[in-house]
């Protein structure tokens, strides 16, 4: 095992890590905002995903003539649009007629019915295996960078990771250092305080759903331009931010990116590495969605954080 | 005991035993096997999610580890169907098992999301792993003969007898249901309305959970099995989160806790994707679109039918008025009261000390009172005492044993008890059901010999309404047994909680602000109550603001203050101690007298009980 595989492993982990990070972050600052679990995100990334597709090349194969960066720039927006909307719209529409009535289960069952009617939908619209993307610059004319040992960095990967990176340090700022974020702050520490105060509590939580939704849809553009997507890709996206939130115990911004960047490594290590005396199913592509959120599942098992577990009274 | 809606069941089941006589059709019984093995499946989640309050989203995957382990046994290793099933189920309860040890603790939100995850892991291992489960395509076992057709027998014509199993199957599962509601029922709706509550009656909340995940998850792997040799192939979509959800939503539809509720809520959703597909005929779309539509029509009817289900929604009744009560309380036979003292203890909560080596010593059969301005430690100290906070130092000992912080239903197998500081209140519960939690609470008899209804459960539940009915009478709520928790008074609603924590039998009881809220006529009889319960023997430690109960009722006070133990003396001696006003008083020690009552603001922020609780005198 060379250092050039390992360095290729650590990278390209690191960039499906940020993807990861960006949607995990907006699942855990919508639980604490609202007590309330999105499952839906995934679906939301996968549907504007193929929104994305649908403007900037349309449905048959990618070609020249049909991708270019202007068109994708144009679908990219439109899709983002799309995203906050329907992110906002979950709250509004779906979500808040539960929350009201504090019904956990009727919450659990709406979101997770919206999941699947948007993956229906997909699978509906969409027939062919899996579809292709186009990139938003022309990384497939560049050259792979070499590591050695027959290791490979592909322009794309770091396209990836400094983009979800900058993404991520958007988020940052925007959560910490704008009136924005100091407000929605506020309402997840004390949702009754931040109303006594005169905070527009309804009107935050909305605006947060809608950026949380259009930033897990950039996270999703920025992941799967270039690549095969399925109808099936924002939901798998969608669970592994879920494990990688689960692993931060849902906490700060800054942890649960943290927690998604390792879980991408875990995930590239899993599928890349090969080691030595193993059967190879138990190291190989197979594991790429079962491995991460296996992993999740177990440390949250094994060690459950008090922002999960339940309080003795 | 006897309910005519059971005869009312099992005429039903009976009818519906006779439908293969007559209807020979092998697709028409397939496919009505079905319908009653999803049906078996959901009133498997009924269990834990229903009963017990865990909102699982793993079913359609315990379901898919029953169904995959039938197939390859069968289909690969060549197994006796049998057998196969028997053992395809046993891997799904292990499954179902180390899955809930590794969620009990969790927020029930989060039980959610960790068996959604578990669901899609399992149905991503299925696609993954295609050279063990077949891929897409599925394993094939082809409907295998059992029973009398497996040795040449056919006693009807059609396809083996997959249909009259799976009606046993849920006969059998109705059975269980219904002995299971009879004899642990309390404790369930403990545990799902209240956890924190039916924690501190003693009431193992996280076995509870275990054993209810485990239950439906090897109903749901029983369900998946034989599924798939009903179909005759293991296919991967027909498992998994899909089914999952599909199933959440049918218990969830048909109203949780029911034992109707999964046939309601799967009558429901049948209709509603036969209206979908109808729908979907019409504009002339194929069947894969059928199901977005379907799920948008169940979203739709949650939102527009709210989430209380179809069966709760045909029983509500006009609610009762509320009534009081107001009678002596009954006496209580003889109890041999514990010694509880409890050395140094220091317990902080992050930086803050919340008690800085506190030490109390109640003698059996007295009365101890707990006073002390706000955050001075009191309660803290008290769930220290019923083994809800682990001390970072310090012993409690009863009658001179060291008790481990192993957690409240420990305690009260140990005979400690405790009330929580807000009153708990089971709106349609009726007050015995509420109080027989507390009783089942510290029952030997688990969750299976209920179920099975043994003749060791069937005393132990003969007991169980004894007690209650006991407890209920020695708080004075005699007459009151069998009309819901919702239409007591605040008051009665309140004495309801000692008698909870009564039912068991505690040697030592906690009381935590009991008279929170209360008029002078309900002081009195809270003051009766305690006394009496003192008199026959029990120790009662009581945190109490209300120095006026805590003269009547107190035979020694320990006085706290900013976590230490400031004063400790008979009621009278701490009420002169000067460290005592000037802790209570900060210098107005004068007016102590007039201010029999301190203001206590709310320790849970904003509406609900706790703020109503408040009083200034």
């Amino acid at each position: 095992m060379s250092v050039g595989l390992v360095v290729q492993v650590v990278v390209s982990g690191l960039a499906a890590g940020a993807v990861y990070g960006l949607v995990a972050i907006g699942f855990s600052l919508v639980w604490r905002l609202t007590s309330v679990l999105q499952f839906a995100y995934g679906s939301i990334v996968g549907g504007s995903v193929f929104l994305t597709l649908v403007i900037a090349a349309g449905t048959g194969p990618v070609t020249a003539s049909n991708a270019s960066t202007a068109r994708f720039v144009l679908a990219a927006f439109v899709a983002l649009i799309a995203g906050a909307a329907a992110g906002a719209a979950m709250y509004l529409v779906v979500l808040r007629p539960f929350i009201r009535r504090g019904s956990m289960l009727g919450w659990i069952g709406a979101t997770v019915a919206v999941a699947l009617a948007i993956e229906g939908a997909l699978a509906a619209s969409f027939p062919r295996e899996s579809y292709v993307l186009p990139d938003p610059l022309p990384f497939s004319r560049w050259r792979p960078i070499s590591l050695g040992g027959g290791a490979t960095l592909p322009p794309r990967t770091l396209w990836v990771l400094g983009a979800g990176l900058l993404l991520a340090a958007l988020a940052g700022y925007v959560l910490t250092r704008t009136r924005f974020g100091v407000a929605v702050s506020a309402v997840s520490s004390e949702p009754l305080g931040a109303q006594v105060v005169g905070l527009p509590v309804d009107r935050l939580i909305t605006a947060a759903f809608a950026v949380t939704g259009a930033l897990a849809v950039a996270a999703g553009i920025v992941g799967t331009s270039g690549g095969p997507v399925t109808t099936g890709t924002g939901l798998s996206l969608g669970l592994k931010a879920i494990a990688a939130a689960l692993l931060a115990g849902l906490g700060a911004p800054g942890r649960v990116f943290r927690a998604a960047l390792l879980l991408g490594v875990f995930e590239a290590a899993i599928v890349g590495l090969h080691v030595p005396g193993l059967p190879s199913l138990a190291f190989g592509p197979a594991w790429r969605d079962v491995g991460p959120i296996v992993l999740g599942l177990v440390v949250v098992a094994l060690r459950n954080t008090s922002l999960l577990r339940e309080p003795v009274e | 005991m006897r309910d005519v809606r059971d005869d009312v069941l099992a005429l039903a089941v009976a009818v519906a035993a006779t439908i293969p006589l007559f209807v020979h059709r092998g697709d028409v019984l397939t496919e009505g096997a079905k319908i009653l093995l999803l049906l078996l499946a959901a009133m498997g989640l009924n269990i834990a999610m229903g009963y017990a309050g865990s909102p699982s989203l793993g079913q359609g995957g315990f379901a898919a580890v029953g169904a995959y382990g039938v197939a390859i046994l069968v289909g690969k290793d060549g197994w006796d169907p049998v057998a196969a099933v028997l053992a395809a189920t046993a891997i799904a309860a292990v499954v179902a098992w180390a899955v809930a040890v590794g969620v009990a603790r969790l927020r029930p939100p989060f039980v959610a999301l960790t068996t959604w995850l578990f669901a899609w892991a399992v149905a991503f291992a299925i696609g993954a792993f295609p050279a063990l489960t077949g891929g897409d395509r599925g394993i094939p076992v082809g409907q295998p003969a059992l029973g009398l057709r497996s040795i040449g027998v056919h006693v009807r014509p059609g396809p083996p007898a997959y249909f009259e199993i799976a009606l046993a199957a849920v006969a059998g599962g109705l059975v269980l249901h219904t002995n299971l509601i009879r004899r642990a029922g309390a404790a369930l709706a403990a545990v799902r309305t209240d956890a924190s509550a039916a924690r501190a009656a003693g009431v193992p909340v996280e076995a509870v959970r275990i054993r209810s995940l485990t239950a439906a998850g090897a109903i749901g792997g029983l369900a998946g099995a034989l599924l798939v040799l009903n179909a005759g192939v293991a296919d991967p979509s027909s498992y998994g989160p899909l089914l999952s959800v599909k199933l959440f939503v049918v218990v969830l539809l048909g109203g949780v806790a029911r034992r109707l509720g999964p046939a309601a809520g799967l009558v429901a959703v049948l209709a509603i994707s036969a209206l979908a597909a109808g729908a979907a005929h019409v504009f002339g779309s194929s069947a894969t679109d059928v199901e977005p539509i379907a799920a948008a029509a169940v979203l739709g009817s949650l939102l527009l039918f709210g989430t209380d289900g179809l069966i709760p929604s045909l029983e509500r009744r006009a609610r009762p008025s509320p009534r009081s009560f107001d009678a002596a309380p009954a006496s209580i036979p003889t109890v041999h009261g514990g010694a509880v003292r409890a050395d140094g203890i220091r317990v902080s909560f992050g930086g803050v000390v919340a008690l800085a080596g506190c030490s109390i010593d109640a003698a059996p059969g007295t009365c101890h009172a707990i006073v002390g301005p706000n955050g001075s430690g009191k309660t803290t100290l008290l769930r220290v005492l019923g083994g809800a906070v682990a001390p970072d130092s310090g012993t409690v000992r009863l009658d001179g044993f060291a008790l481990t912080p192993a957690g409240p239903h420990r305690r009260a197998r140990d005979g400690i008890v405790r009330t929580l500081q807000r009153t708990v209140v089971q709106e349609r519960t009726s007050t015995i059901d509420f109080v027989a939690a507390g009783v089942e609470a510290t029952q030997a008899s688990a969750f299976a010999y209920a179920a099975l209804a043994t003749p060791g459960s069937r005393a132990e539940r003969a007991l169980t309404v004894r007690r209650a009915r006991r407890a209920i009478g020695a708080v004075g709520l005699e007459g009151a047994e069998s009309i819901p928790m919702g239409s007591l008074n605040s008051a009665d609603q309140r004495l309801l909680q000692i008698a909870r924590a009564i039912a068991s039998g505690p040697r030592v009881l906690l009381l935590d602000e009991p008279s929170a809220g209360f008029g002078r006529a309900a002081e009195r009889r809270l003051i009766d109550v305690v006394t009496m319960l003192r008199d026959r023997g029990m120790t009662v430690i009581v945190v109490e603001h209300n120095l006026r109960v805590v003269r009547q009722v107190a035979d020694r006070v320990s006085v706290l203050d900013a976590g230490t133990l400031i004063a400790e003396g008979t009621p009278v001696e701490v009420e002169r101690d000067p460290a005592v006003q000037a802790a209570y008083l900060g210098g107005f020690a004068d007016s102590m007298a007039a201010r029999a009552t301190m203001a206590r603001p709310s320790r849970r922020g904003g509406a609900g009980p706790g703020a109503r609780r408040t009083r200034r005198v």
